[in-house]
């Protein structure tokens, strides 16, 4: 009897697992570039390749088995070549050296390398848009855990157009622990966990559109917690820095394109969820490319 | 065989009519036979309802009424009733006496060829607790999942996907009352305690009018009344569970009770293993219990009560304590626990020889609650923190129903209902006492109520003696947030019989359901939440139509084949990405909305007598899903969506001590989604490329069980001991599959590979049985 109980818990407790072999159709490798550019910023690319999902690397090679490094990436602006960028390889990227971007232009940002189809994206610099006021009112609630909170008000007028924002709250230790609001005009993805009854956000992820105020003036109460507003040592010159609120308004794909990251991520490791497909809009390959308009306040408390 | 009349009065008959009506009931139990077939010898016949009432009424004349009554596994009888009046009796029938050369797997109703409704098997009790067992369980669900149209969901589970259905879409009623989480143990069980079980049927299509608020399937499962005559009891010891059934009569003939229960003991063993490999610091346990019980009351000669109730729980807790002295430590307490609750009060009331009628009411609940205490000891002082989640969902009801037989060639049943919903999709509880802060915060979210009413009216028109029809409407009204939904839902069966033992079949019907279950797991997880369709996500709306050949062979083979075809509107799945974790808040906006289509054949053949019985079911089947928002608005196969399912299930007695049961099943792979490409990020983080969604299948699922079964007449009581293997040849099925990376000394290489994650190898077990 001992015997079998052993072999119905051993049973139980352990599951069994088995490489198997599946027939994945032949998916070609593709350049992948990453950019993404506020205004006033020298141009940059992230250039890698995508590969054959069950494709052989070598040991010694695995570690750089994306990389590009012979491609030739050209950006136009308004449809003119204006740079071509040269291979980084201590940030590992393609860089500018004197070109930056600027607001009311379009850019295309094409990549070439031998072996591989030309890959390339578009994107125009959206409006400037700049919170016309934010309030701070220092430790006006509690959360659940005791921590005290402060209302952050960011005022802000929407064009009439369809747009679309992210808000991030940082500081030089990155973004906020807790962000939280009752405005529904945040999209609910991004929350740190679904059993935190604070129901925080995390501050690098408030994504808004307009649907709701298109065209007016719009004021988001935030709360977030008072000890992420105090300022923070900088590590090289030891002076303090205060945290401070990023605007930056974006287009619609490069909203898209950061909810379906937060969904990747927010799924990644559970096989019970529906995987999710991280938006890209690089003709001929993979990744994202966009050019956002960014203020930036610093938050005083 | 053996007919009583137990009590007759006399009426004049009316325009040369006259009406026998009354009950039939078994000789042993004094429990009333659904189904029994009762013919009259012009032809007409009728059958007896869900509680054991039938009504004739037939033309006057002679001087006498002649009857043949039958029902399988009983002895048929005829008898003749003199005098030219109508009559109300009561039959008592007498249970075949088992010989070692026939064996009968239980009751059976009316035989599948004469029946007007299609796409319905009744599944025996006897059936369910002979093929093999999953640890020696008999599980109910897991039998139904031995049918054909009905495809079992992951590894293990007991979920139901009937005719390309999602799992929220099958009607699980215990004693009429809806079951909404029907698992324990994360699925792999059934709240269904296979001792206290008098009947299962299930409806795949071809619904009666008297069915609604699913789209898939109806599965109606009785409990036993309890014998009225004598006591009996019996039970089984497992090695995960084990269980005792009691029933005998309150008052003899009058009255009787039947009480069960089940409860497993994992935790009784493992407790004390845990606490001593950690210091007697951790405690953790986990068990599942199931209570029903039953009561039936003959209250005059026309009215008939019962009580009966459900009550089941799972808990699973943990308790850490590190109080190692007075001045420091912790204790760390949390758990889950869900179940559910049902309660019905039913009063069976005969108006009068035609008119019968059942009044009902009833409450189900099903409750999830997930809970973690703290404690810990700071500068002396005890303080806390409690964090609380929990969800269900409460239904009251109460409906009457109508039985109407005017003539021999008519069956009327009209009814109506009323139903409270209450919803409440979560609410968290924290509490934190502490010297800085004393908190106390309840966040209820989306706490919603609804009412659903429901009204019907169907009749089964014999309109000639080959021709049978089931025409019925079946209407339902949803109020919820100031919103009304109306549905007026049409069925419509018909029957032709080809010979006297052969018909072709067809049946439409429309059906509509007013709630969804979220999940995405597909394995019945507890997390499960069901939620009301709302102003923004409407109710699921579905039109099948199916044809049918039926045919039952000397008595001893049932064989059909019925092909369907099925449209639904308003499934809902999960957006891309989100999943049970985060559907805590808004999660209307967090589901699409989409259509679905299902069409295939189903073979079934079944054997019900004889030493070797069993059944062998074939479906060819494909079922997908189209959501304007994901795979691009493409249609995509439904998870569940299988090519081909096999089931075969064999039960053969060699003699009165010795039986050997095997099951078979075959599915094509579960379809699934998995990643073409890999490419990395501005971080270097890598990402997944994915094509269509469900694109890919595991491999095929196959798996064997067997069962032994040696049984022994004691003097006061008969044993049995069981052995079952499931898996028998340790088939390793895929549960899920993910992304790994394999490394190959020989070429210096590495690539990604796809793993399967098997739950279940082949796992043997024995088991107990008693019966007196």
């Amino acid at each position: 009897m001992k015997q079998i109980t052993a072999i119905f818990i051993l049973s139980l407790l352990f599951s069994c697992e088995r490489t198997i072999e599946i027939n994945v159709p032949e998916e070609t490798s593709r350049l992948v570039i990453n950019a993404q550019w506020p205004q006033n910023r020298l141009f940059f690319a992230y250039v890698s390749k995508s590969l054959p999902v069950t494709e052989a690397v070598s040991y010694s090679s695995a570690e750089n088995r994306y990389l590009v490094k012979n491609a030739l990436v050209v950006i136009k602006e308004n449809s003119k070549t204006i740079d071509t960028l040269k291979w980084d390889s201590i940030n590992v990227r393609y860089v500018s050296s004197k070109k930056r971007t600027k607001f009311d232009s379009s850019y295309k940002v094409e990549v070439s390398a031998p072996g591989f189809t030309t890959a390339y994206g578009y994107s125009y610099m959206p409006a400037y848009i700049k919170p016309s006021k934010i309030v701070i009112k220092k430790d006006v609630r509690t959360s659940s855990d005791g921590v005290l909170q402060s209302e952050v008000d960011v005022t802000f007028t929407d064009l009439p157009t369809t747009d679309f924002y992210l808000f991030r709250f940082r500081s030089l230790q990155g973004g906020f622990s807790c962000v939280n609001t009752n405005d529904n005009v945040v999209e609910r993805t991004g929350l740190t966990s679904p059993f935190d009854t604070d129901h925080c956000f995390s501050g690098n992820k408030l994504l808004v559109k307009d649907e709701t105020f298109n065209g007016k003036e719009k004021t988001i109460v935030f709360y977030v917690n008072t000890y992420d507003l105090n300022p923070t040592d900088d590590p090289l010159t030891h002076k303090p820095v205060k945290p401070w609120l990023e605007l930056m308004h974006i287009h619609e794909d490069h909203f898209n394109y950061i909810k379906s990251v937060n969904l990747y991520d927010d799924v990644n490791g559970n096989p019970l969820a529906e995987p999710v497909n991280v938006v890209s809009n690089i003709t001929n390959g993979y990744g994202f490319f966009s050019v956002y308009a960014l203020s930036v306040d610093t938050l005083r408390l | 065989m053996l007919l009583i009349v137990i009590g007759s009065t006399s009426n004049k008959t009316v325009a040369q009519r006259v009406t026998i009506s009354g009950y039939i009931t078994d000789k042993a139990s004094g429990e009333r036979l659904l189904g029994a077939s009762i013919l009259h010898s012009s032809g007409s016949g009728t059958t007896s309802n869900a509680y054991g009432f039938f009504s004739l009424t037939v033309p006057a004349n002679n001087d006498s009424v002649s009857l043949l009554i039958s029902y399988v596994g009983y002895n048929t009888f005829s008898i003749t009733l003199k005098g030219n009046v109508s009559k109300r009796i009561t039959a008592v029938l007498e249970q075949l006496k088992t010989l070692d050369e026939v064996v009968v797997t239980g009751k059976r109703k009316s035989e599948i060829h004469k029946t007007t409704q299609m796409s319905t098997v009744s599944v025996p009790p006897v059936f369910i607790k002979n093929i093999p067992a999953f640890l020696g369980e008999a599980d109910v669900l897991k039998a139904i999942q031995l049918l054909p149209g009905v495809q079992a969901g992951t590894e293990g589970s007991n979920g139901i996907y009937v005719r390309g259905g999602g799992v929220d879409q099958n009607l699980i009623l215990l004693d009429g009352v809806p079951v909404y989480n029907a698992s324990h143990l994360f699925g792999f069980f059934s709240v269904f305690n296979a001792d206290a079980v008098s009947s299962v049927d299930v409806m795949k299509g071809g619904f009666p009018a008297r069915y609604g608020g699913r789209l898939s399937s109806v599965i109606d499962i009785r409990m036993k009344e309890g014998n009225n005559q004598e006591f009996h009891g019996e039970g089984g010891i497992g090695l995960i569970a084990s269980r005792l059934t009691l029933e005998g009569p309150i008052k003899k003939g009058k009255s009787s009770f039947m009480i069960s229960g089940r409860r497993t003991y994992a935790d009784l063993f493992m407790r004390p293993i845990i606490r001593k490999q950690n210091n007697n610091e951790l405690d953790v346990g986990y068990f599942f219990y199931d209570l029903n019980a039953k009561a039936n009351i003959f209250i005059t000669e026309k009215d008939h009560l019962y009580l009966s109730g459900y009550f089941g729980n799972d808990k699973f807790s943990s308790n850490e304590n590190a109080f190692g002295s007075s001045e420091s430590g912790n204790e760390y307490k949390s758990g889950i626990q869900w179940g559910n609750a049902t309660g019905v009060v039913r009063w069976n009331h005969e108006f009068s020889r035609r008119l019968f009628s059942n009044a009902t009411i009833n409450y189900t609940r099903y409750k999830f609650d997930l809970f973690s205490n703290e404690r810990w000891l700071s500068n002396n002082t005890t303080e806390s923190a409690l964090q609380r989640y929990y969800s269900g969902i409460n239904d009251i009801s109460s409906k009457i129903d109508f039985d109407f037989l005017p003539t021999a060639n008519h069956f009327i049943k009209a009814g109506g209902g009323i139903t409270w919903h209450n919803y409440s999709p979560g609410a968290f509880h924290s509490k934190l006492n502490s010297q800085s802060y004393n908190i106390d915060t309840l966040l209820k979210r989306s706490f919603l109520t609804s009412h659903e009413y429901d009204a019907y009216v169907e009749d089964d028109i014999k309109i000639t003696a080959r021709l049978k029809l089931n025409a019925g409407i079946h209407f339902s009204s949803f109020l919820i947030q100031e919103r009304n939904y109306n549905s007026l839902q049409p069925r419509l069966s018909a029957r032709f019989l080809l010979t006297k033992d052969m018909s072709i079949k067809a049946s439409y019907v429309q059906m509509t359901q007013f709630i969804h279950l979220l999940t995405n797991s597909g394995i019945g997880l507890p997390t499960d939440l069901w939620v009301p369709a709302t102003s923004s996500v409407p109710p699921q709306y579905c039109r099948q139509v199916a044809v049918g050949w039926a045919w039952n062979y000397k008595n001893d083979y049932e064989v059909s084949v019925e092909a369907y075809y099925k449209s639904m509107k308003n499934v809902i799945e999960y957006s891309e990405g989100a999943s049970f974790l985060n559907t805590f808040d808004n999660w209307e906006q967090m589901v699409e909305s989409g259509k679905g289509k299902s069409y295939g054949t189903e073979f079934f053949v079944q054997k019900k007598k004889g030493k070797t019985n069993g059944l062998i079911g074939y479906t060819l089947s494909r079922t997908d899903r189209q959501f304007d928002n994901l795979n691009g608005g493409k249609a995509f196969p439904y998870k569940y969506d299988r090519r081909h399912d096999i089931k075969l299930a064999i039960i053969h007695q060699f003699n009165k001590r010795f039986q050997l049961s095997a099951d078979w099943v075959f599915g094509t792979g579960v379809a699934t989604t998995l990643p073409v490409a890999v490419y990395t990020d501005a971080s270097g983080r890598e990402i997944e490329v994915y094509t269509n969604r469900n694109s890919f299948r595991m491999p095929a699922y196959h798996r064997m069980d067997i069962g032994l079964k040696w049984t022994k007449q004691k003097k006061h009581y008969e044993r049995a001991w069981l052995v079952n293997i499931y898996n028998v040849y340790n088939r390793l099925n895929a549960f899920y599959i993910y992304r790994d990376t394999e490394y190959d000394p020989a070429t210096q290489t590495q690539r990604n590979v796809f793993t399967k994650i098997t739950l279940f190898p082949v796992i043997p077990s024995i088991s107990y049985q008693f019966k007196f």
